[in-house]
């Protein structure tokens, strides 16, 4: 799964610490996410989106879409 | 604010837990210094041959029981670190890899002792019997935990 976290947190200005404590994680959660070692749950996708003010489907790329196009 | 009083809860009954573990530890630690000073007598000579290990069992106790009842007091009195543990504690990543840990954990464990068994089998049938016990309780507790989750979720 693929995700927009670190081009949106970018374009917000937003540091991993900030959206760490905003959605109730630790910044190496953050970092794992980021890097696509680690798939967030659904409550934390959708904390996620609506920190951003996006859908989830925004911010989280499903892989296997892209796969099939 | 309701998920720091949950987990002001939670650190309370590991205080008490902690607590009965300590108090396990200075029993332990009493009836082997009875047992040493006859002031309490046992026959079973391998009983007496044991004392060493319960007693450093009863030193793990109380060190451990300790450290952990002033690791939880201090979370309780200070709110930053309170708030920093319950955050380690609830991270899903963090509580996912925890979980991936006790599962891979359980697997090696099941394989060493399977084949401690056969190894032991040249030295002393009690000791097999012991792994083979051991490798029942595991797999009827998983079947028995596996059944209840699925029920539950």
């Amino acid at each position: 799964m693929k995700n927009r976290i670190a081009e949106l947190r970018k374009q917000h200005k937003v540091t991993q610490e900030e959206l760490a404590k905003a959605v109730g994680v630790t910044r190496q959660t953050i970092i794992s996410l980021e890097n696509g070692r680690y798939n967030a749950s659904l409550l934390l996708a959708y904390k996620i989106a609506r920190f951003f003010k996006l859908s989830i489907e925004n911010v989280f790329i499903f892989e296997e879409e892209i796969e099939h196009e | 604010m309701n998920d720091i009083i949950k987990f002001k809860k939670k650190l309370y009954l590991r205080i008490g837990i902690s607590a009965f573990l300590l108090l396990t530890g200075i029993a332990i630690s009493v009836l082997v210094q009875c047992i040493e000073n006859g002031t309490v007598q046992i026959s079973e000579s391998e009983f007496i041959q044991m004392l060493s290990t319960f007693s450093g069992v009863a030193f793990g106790l109380i060190v451990i029981s300790l450290a952990k009842i002033v690791q939880y007091i201090y979370f309780l009195r200070n709110k930053e670190a309170l708030e920093k543990r319950m955050l380690m504690e609830t991270d899903e990543r963090n509580r996912y890899i925890g979980l991936k840990a006790w599962a891979i954990t359980g697997y090696i464990m099941l394989y060493v002792i399977f084949i401690s068994s056969f190894i032991a089998g040249f030295y002393s049938i009690v000791a097999v019997q012991m792994m083979f016990y051991i490798l029942s309780l595991f797999a009827l507790i998983y079947a028995v935990t596996y059944c209840i989750l699925r029920r539950m979720n």
